[in-house]
């Protein structure tokens, strides 16, 4: 018993670095925890209207490629040149 | 989904030049799939899938192609790709001649597939209906040089093809063969099918019965 007790503070300081390094782990992999929802097997209709608006919304489309591709040479940075079936707020 | 993820929109945001065109009615190697409203739902699927229906070009300042993502990618196995992207276009401007930047993209892109994790890989598997195209397909590049099945992955056959355009310009790049795998017909009701090539595809075979008749969607056979 009093062996335990002597060893109380030891197993405190044990827990708290437990405790300290598991905060730590889980910020520095807040950024590459995987992105792909594999736990979601669909998203509703409403999700997915707003997962629109956001992807239309938050990104600055050009609809013209020659245009978009002066303006990534002006850049300097590469193009992405979507291309799909469909419209992108319209559906398909 | 993808484009729409928060982490996705800033890379794309921070790296990128960005542009969209509709191919539908414009492009032969346009595929097909049933009219969906905006806010239908949606499900998920395999990279690759429907890769007639949906390209991710990435295109150097230079106008030279670094890669080209057909169909779906998911979120990780997209950034994964726009990472290595990022090195490509770093290499087209670089001041090696044209000759070494050809050989170093060829490597480069044979390289990133052999270290492909195996989840990306089991991602990228075909769909039934693709893969039953393929098989019918002769000299198919989704057949295994050891047995000649059709076992091989989108992940892997995407970037061989790539390999095999050396940063091409986008004038020269034939997107048509470089999507040519699977069927015409892409929907995300996923293995219902169908008589693919004519257009009419039928409804999947658990789905039968479940659909309101005057909603339009599946056509009956026959």
């Amino acid at each position: 018993m009093t062996s335990d007790l002597k060893n109380l503070p030891i197993w405190l300081s044990t827990i708290a670095v437990v405790f300290v390094v598991s905060i730590v782990a889980s910020i520095s992999m807040a950024d590459d925890r995987p992105l792909t929802p594999r736990s979601i097997p669909k998203f509703s209709g409403t999700e997915v209207s707003q997962r629109v608006e956001r992807m239309i919304s938050g990104v600055n489309w050009h609809g013209d490629f020659d245009q978009a591709m002066a303006k990534a040479a002006e850049e300097g940075k590469p193009l992405f040149w979507l291309q799909v079936v469909g419209k992108l707020d319209g559906g398909l | 989904m993808t484009l729409s993820e928060p982490k996705i929109i800033e890379l794309l945001k921070a790296n990128f030049v960005c542009g969209w065109r509709n191919i539908q009615g414009v492009e032969t190697y346009a595929g097909k799939s049933h009219d969906h409203a905006v806010a239908s739902s949606a499900l998920h699927t395999t990279n690759g899938a429907g890769g007639r229906n949906v390209q991710l070009l990435f295109v150097a300042p230079s106008g030279n192609v670094l890669h080209c993502l057909p169909g779906y990618w998911d979120p990780d196995g997209f950034v994964h790709e726009v990472e290595f992207i990022l090195e490509l276009a770093k290499l087209d401007a670089s001041d090696l001649s044209i000759l070494e930047k050809r050989d170093q993209f060829q490597l480069a892109h044979l390289n990133h597939a052999a270290h492909h994790t195996e989840q990306v890989v089991k991602d990228s598997s075909l769909q039934g209906f693709d893969k039953m195209k393929e098989e019918k397909t002769d000299g198919s590049d989704f057949r295994r040089k050891t047995d000649g099945s059709v076992m091989r992955t989108v992940d892997q056959v995407m970037h061989e093809r790539m390999a095999r355009r050396p940063l091409l310009n986008m004038s020269r790049f034939d997107i048509e063969n470089v999507v040519n795998y699977g069927t015409r017909f892409y929907d995300k009701y996923g293995d219902g099918c169908c008589d693919l090539e004519k257009g009419k595809p039928t409804m999947p075979k658990q789905k039968k019965g479940k659909m309101d008749k005057g909603s339009g969607g599946w056509k009956e056979k026959g």
